[in-house]
Order: C-alpha cells, then structure tokens, then sequence
C-alpha cells in the first residue's frame, strides 16, 4: 500500500471501502483517470426513481386539483401530496447514499457531486422540492466529462434550475403574454448565472447586464401540455414570453432571435478568463484545499482556456499536478462527506437512522437542500465551528453505541492505509474499549480530513 | 496568544469562568450594557415591514400589501405590517426604533457580497468582521447561536458559538482522549477547547427554550437571551435568521416570517430578563428590495431597507434618521428604496453611545473610512 494509493482514494474519491486503498495503490493515477469515463447512471439505486417531467405532471396535478376543492377533501389531498413528497424526498437521499457508499467510480460520483453544488437546485425552495434527485440524474451526471459549455447548458435550462431561480415566471415586459397580463421580468436566474456559475463579480457587470441577459432568458419555460414533440414538464421555449429584440451583455450585442439568444449569451459567458478563473479555483479549493497553490490554480485555468472548457483535460491536469497530491490532507470533510466515507467504511444500513434525512440532518447538512442557490461552502471555517465539532463527536459517540460488537482498531488500516498516523493508532489502540476506539477512529485528524 | 485573550478563550461562557475574566471598567457606567446583533438573511422587504402612508405605495406594490386598515398605524406617517403586534407595544413603550431606507454602502444586488460588506464593513472578501473588531476593542468574548459562527464574528477575538445537542453529550473521557489525539493539529484542537467551555450551561437553557418554543427564531434568540444574562456572561451576542428572499407569492411568506420574528423579539426580551433594561439590540438585513412588486407577487433584491433598533437602552417610539419617499423621481435607480441612511453611521452611534467604544477607534479600527455615527439612538 501507498500513502498516493490512500490519498486518491481519500482525496479525491470518497474514502476507503475494504480493499480499496490496496487495490489504488497499484496506480494511483490511473486508478482515477480510469474512471473518468461514462458511468452507468441506471444503478439499481436510481432505478425506482421519477424523472423530473412526471414529477412535474404530479404537481402540477396536484395543485390544478387543489383549485376544485375545499374543506376535509382539500386537506385530505394535501396530506396525500405532503406524504408523497417526503418519500420522493427519503427515496432520493437514500439512492444518492447508497450509490457513493457503494461506488466503484467514487472520483467520477465526486466530481458529479462536485457540479451538482456548483449548479445548485435546493429542495428549499418549496417549488423544487420533488426535484434535485432528478435534477442531479438528468442534467449533471451525464455531461461531467464534456466542455463546460454544454454542462452550463444542460444545468441552466433543465427544468428543475428554471423553476429554483425563478426563470419559469420570468416574461418579457413588451412579449405578446407581458403586454396582455402586464406581467415581467424576474433576474434571478440571470443574476446567479453571471455571479456564480459563470463569471463571477470578477467580469464587473452592471445591473444593465443583469436586466439584459434577463430579457434574453425569457420564454425558456416549462411546457406546461404535451403537444408535438413536448411532452409536459420538459423545457421549452415560448416565443410569446421572449423579450423582443437584441440584447448587449457585456459590451457585447447579440442579435440573435429568440431560443438562440440566451443560449449566445451563455456560451461566450462560459469562454471568458473570469469563468476559467472561478471554476479552476473552485475545483483545486474543493479537492485540494482552502486556500489552494496559486501554481495549481493557475495550471488548471490555463488548461481551461486552452481546451475552451474541456472538463476531462481539467480533472487529468488536477490528477497530473504534483500540487494535489501533498502528503499532508488540508481539506476537513463536509458532514456529508464524513457519513459517506464512514458508510464505505462499515455501510450504509449501519451509519444511517430509520430517516436517513435525520442523520444528515444531525450534522447540519442535509442532501438537496443547499442553503443559497451558491450552494454549501467548501471550506473548514464554514463546516468546523467548535460546535459543530462537538456535533461531530456526539455524533461518532452515538453511532459506536449502536454497535456493540465493533473494534474501531480493525478499521484504521484500511480507512487510512499509510495515512494513519503513530499517534492516532497508540491513541486508537489505547482506547477503553472497540467502541470508543471506533468513535476515535471516526474523529481522528486523518478520518476527519481528507 | 497572550495570557488575557488565552484566559478569555478558555473561559468562555462557563459562568465561573467568566466572573474570573478581568472586568472591563466602563468610564460612563457601561458596564452591564447588553449589545445584541441580528440579521435577516435574504434581504428582508422593509417596505413590507414598515409601510410609509405616502400614497404612491398603493400603486406600486398594494397588492402584495395587508390591507390599509389591517396595518398597525404609529401616527407619524408609517404603519407596522399585522403581524408585529409585540413590537407595535414595544415601540409605543418606547422601546422600539426604526430606520427606514437604510443600507450598508454596498450598491450591487449580491446577497452574498451583501452580506459581507454588512458583515465586514470593509472592502469585499474580507475575512474578519466589524463585530468582533468591536468585541476586541472591548476586550470581550462574543457568543453567536447556531452551527456556525457568523462572518461578523469572525476574526482574532476570542468567540464561541453554540447550537442545541441532538444526541447525548459525548462522555468526558471521550473528549479528554480527543484532546490528547488533537495535539498536533491546531485547529481541532482549538476548537474543541472552546467547544467543551460553552456546552454544559447551553444545553440547560436549550432544553428549556425546546419545551417551550417549537419555533426556530424564537428558540435561538431566547436561548441567546439567557445565555447572556447569566451573572457575567457575554455583552455581545448575534444570530442570523434565514429565509427573507421573497421573490414569489411573499405576502403569505412574510405573514409567517414576522409573526415567528416578532414571537422571537418577545422571547428574546422576556430572557433577557432585568438586562433587558441595558440592552440594544439591532436587526439588519443586507439589503432592502424593490420598491414595486415584481411580475410574480414578489420583489428583487433591491437597495434601502429596514433597520430595527430595540431594547431598554434605545430611545425608542420614534423613527429616526431621514425617509427619502416611493415617489418614482425619489427611487434608487427608479426601481429601489433611496438608501436615505447609512447602517454603518447607525452602529458606529451604538457603540459609541450604548458600548462606549471611543469615536478614534471607531473611525481607525472598526469602521474604517466610514461617515458620522448617528445621534440619539441610545437613552445617554
């Protein structure tokens, strides 16, 4: 075993399953870049899950029906719908847990989670609540390994990121349906796409670019019949909800028509150095650490502008950079990544409550419910609060409790291999019993970072 | 690490080890003062919250609005939305103040930026915040309720944060043996320090706060409340409240963010307890939003919004500062509340008159290359 076999398999994929490290070692480079290819997303975890235009068809229902109703049906039908949402919702986390606790491809499912936060949908938001599993499913893990262009694409206008930010009711001020309804615009969508998934504050746009890629982004909507080649629930574009005429984003005018409008805008959005900066930076501070080698940073953003946003040539100079691979782990595990690695660890039934909501939920950080469409923060200060450190071991404690036969001795080398450290494993192996080794292990410095 | 701040982190909020932390002594009797800082994440609607009678208001945004006669009136050209009924009798007891159309100087439309420059009141990506360059002044520690500790408290001053327990406390020895395993990595260490110090007294109070409360606002601000009314606990206490980004549909949305805030107020006075007395507590969002409701029965994030001043200590029952009107001439960029006053000016009044924090370092080390405080917020 080599301390390069425990760090891809630590760092950059989602902790150690039982002879993972081993088996890395052999090549630890190529056992990551191996997996950068398409994944089977038809796992048998996903495979009772709704794709996101039934899921729109059902509420969609739901609330046409609610209109009809009144008295002890209508309470009826919302407690019918409440429930059905929460087992969406159970369902989802527990397929997206059981397949990273389980995963061969555990860099390709990090990466897919990687670009899941950056284009974040969040069940928050009670419009989207149904969606961020499908979401996930649809728009983010089959586009990971191409140019980052065609992942923005598939990301901004999925249907589930049209309704989270707002883009569903957004309709041009002078469009046939904005005249006739005096209805309007709504930015959001067009905000957070400039300032967090493409260029950033960094590219000094205005309120005016804001408003114009707005304008350019009307009538990208949900189909609300199926008709044609739509069918319901899907994207669309309604030329009676598009602003009419060109638009200037950037110093740039696009006289572009229409669909063709929003999309030109986007991808010289995505072309710009401001665009290679954030995500280069964002991938090195989230693999590496939170304050990442500027040399790595700026390898990645020069790979970006080279390939025009290839994302395979990105994640290969990321795994090729000696700059990701020093010896000391920096990054602290999110809760979530701390649950998962311990579920590769001993599995998932073991590590997860009768609601698997609630044992995220314990550490603060609950799947597909982001707090800000940014996303959850990456780094040490926003995850290792002194209490939430104390949650942390709370949390360790409780769970070894639950197993009475467990010897967290037995765990170290292979959730560590060479990262183990002398002290943690005289500290481990001194431990008044298996179960508080156990919930030492899970604290130790190593376990606790990655 | 000096003696003083090691001693003040190691002391933090166990009540023994806070009598023991070396008093400040306070020229103009301050001692005893209680500052509490609270902001509405997302950008709470002001316009929604304290409702001008100018009549443009009606056209401009009257149907995401209570009805008229639904608003509760203060007689001076401004009516509380329905739902603050308790702050409505603080304000008539002259324990409430406002400041309409106010901002931080930031001008963009970020919540994230925005947020920060509310929180650092320095230039952009700033890592320390304005609270605990104030908390140093003092030579104080700072509490924040909740799982993280917020940017405004970030920084070298010693401050702790704490959150209700979920599951049993973890057993001493477990904890000793941590802190033996941490001895090499510095920042667990560091934090489990602090950690262990506040715990045992919160999860009392908690437990408490949970029978009683169900609501989440009222069970952060009024375990903040007890925490620091405890014999020499902190004179410094913050807590963000999530949820203020009302895009869509926000008349319901704001019925039950104010009803939860203004139960929460409530709790947080009646915890406070006799130190309600020679408290100010101050609630900011980052940003107001637009003055006209948008096509989906919601507003965007806009500029000028609404700044809350309560506690024994303020000089309440009156709205201060300056009050720009809706008149569509009289908008920020025709869309916005005019951001008529500055947030900066009205903490630097604070500190200055509530926490007796020198006009010098106010100007030097807290709020650097900020306008005058404003006058009057604070009973002298």
């Amino acid at each position: 075993m080599s301390l390069e076999g425990a760090i891809a398999v630590t760092r950059f994929g989602l902790g150690a399953k039982d002879g993972e490290i081993k088996q890395a070692s052999r090549a630890p480079k190529d056992w990551l870049l191996g997996q950068l290819r398409p994944n089977n997303s038809s796992h048998a975890a996903f495979k009772d899950l709704r794709p996101s235009d039934e899921i729109y068809s059902f509420s969609r229902q739901y609330k046409t029906a609610r209109k009809t109703m009144d008295g002890d049906a209508l309470t009826a039908a919302s407690r019918v719908y409440g429930k059905a949402v929460r087992q969406n919702f159970n369902a989802e986390v527990t397929a997206r847990s059981l397949y990273a606790a389980q995963t061969d491809t555990p860099f390709h499912e990090r990466l897919t989670r990687f670009w899941s936060n950056h284009f974040s949908v969040s069940a928050r938001n009670r419009n989207t609540r149904l969606f961020p599993g499908a979401y996930e499913r649809e728009a983010i893990r089959p586009h990971i390994l191409g140019s980052f262009y065609e992942l923005a694409i598939s990301a901004i206008f999925h249907p589930a990121m049209i309704i989270f930010l707002d883009n569903d009711s957004s309709v041009g001020p002078n469009s046939k349906r904005g005249r006739k309804n005096n209805i309007g615009l709504n930015e959001n969508l067009a905000r957070e796409a400039l300032e967090l998934h493409t260029v950033t504050p960094a590219a000094g746009y205005t309120q005016a670019d804001v408003t114009e890629f707005a304008k350019a982004l009307t009538g990208w909507r949900i189909a609300r019949k199926t008709q044609d080649s739509q069918k319901q629930g899907q994207i669309t574009f309604q030329e009676s909800s598009h602003e009419p005429g060109s638009r200037s984003v950037l110093g740039k005018l696009y006289e572009e028509k229409e669909a063709k409008q929003a999309l030109a805008i986007l991808k010289d959005l995505c072309a710009r150095p401001e665009t290679a900066q954030n995500i280069s930076h964002k991938l090195a501070m989230h693999f590496v650490s939170d304050e990442p080698p500027k040399a790595l940073v700026s390898k990645l953003k020069k790979v970006f502008v080279k390939t025009e946003g290839d994302l395979t040539a990105l994640y290969t100079a990321l795994v090729n950079s000696p700059l990701a691979w020093a010896p000391k782990a920096q990054k602290i595990k999110t809760p979530e990544e701390l649950i998962i690695s311990t579920a590769r660890l001993i599995g998932l039934e073991k590590v997860m409550s009768e609601r698997p909501r609630d044992t995220y939920d314990s550490l603060a950080q609950v799947p597909f419910t982001a707090p800000t469409p940014e996303g959850w923060p990456d780094t040490a200060k926003d995850w290792l609060g002194p209490d939430a450190l104390i949650k942390r071991i709370e949390w360790a404690n409780e769970l070894a409790s639950r197993m009475p036969d467990i010897d967290g001795r037995s765990f170290l080398k292979t959730a560590l291999g060479r990262q183990l450290s002398p002290q943690t494993l005289q500290a481990v192996s001194r431990a008044e019993s298996g179960q508080q080794a156990f919930a030492m292990a899970l604290m130790s410095p190593e376990f606790q970072r990655r | 690490m000096s003696d003083f701040s090691r001693r003040q982190t190691l002391g933090l909020l166990t009540g023994a080890a806070f009598a023991a932390t070396p008093k400040i002594s306070f020229a103009q009797g301050i001692e005893g003062r209680k500052f509490i800082f609270i902001i509405l994440r997302g950008g709470m609607d002001g316009l929604a919250a304290l409702i001008p009678d100018d009549k443009e208001i009606e056209g401009i945004r009257g149907h995401i609005l209570p009805a008229q006669n639904e608003r509760l009136n203060l007689g001076n050209g401004f009516r509380l939305h329905p739902s603050f009924t308790g702050l409505k009798d603080l304000y008539a007891a002259g324990e409430a103040a406002f400041v309409h159309a106010a901002a931080t100087p930031y001008r963009e439309r970020s919540h994230f930026e925005a947020q920060d420059t509310l929180e650092t009141m320095s230039f952009a990506g700033a890592k320390e915040g304005w609270l605990n360059r104030a908390l140093a002044a003092q030579g104080q520690a700072g509490l924040a309720v909740g799982r993280a500790v917020p940017l405004a408290m970030k920084g070298p001053a010693p401050v702790t944060n704490w959150s209700p327990p979920l599951f049993k406390e973890a057993p001493d020895d477990l904890l000793m043996r941590l802190s033996g395993l941490y001895e090499n990595d510095s920042l667990l260490a560091s934090q489990l320090l602090a950690a262990q110090e506040t715990s045992e007294m919160g999860m009392e109070i908690s437990q408490r706060s949970a029978r009683r409360f169900t609501k989440e606002y009222t069970i952060a601000l009024s375990t903040l409340g007890e925490l620091m009314s405890v014999d020499g606990g902190p004179g410094i206490g913050m807590v963000g409240l999530d949820g203020w980004d009302t895009h869509n549909g926000q008349a319901n949305q704001l019925i039950r963010n104010f009803t939860a805030l203004d139960e929460a107020l409530i709790a947080l006075k009646n915890s406070l307890s006799g130190a309600w007395e020679k408290s100010c507590v101050v609630i900011c969002s980052e940003f107001g939003r637009t003055a006209a409701a948008n096509g989906t029965r919601g507003t965007d994030h806009g500029t000028g919004g609404l700044t809350m001043l309560l506690g024994g200590a303020v000089k309440g029952g009156k709205i201060h500062g300056n009050w720009p009107g809706v008149k569509p001439a009289a908008l920020y960029k025709g869309r916005d509340l005019y951001p008529a006053n500055d947030i900066t000016s009205i903490l630097k009044g604070v500190m200055r008159d509530h926490l007796g924090i020198k006009r010098h370092t106010l100007d030097t080390k807290i709020f650097p290359n900020s306008g005058r405080a404003i006058n009057g917020l604070i009973r002298v």
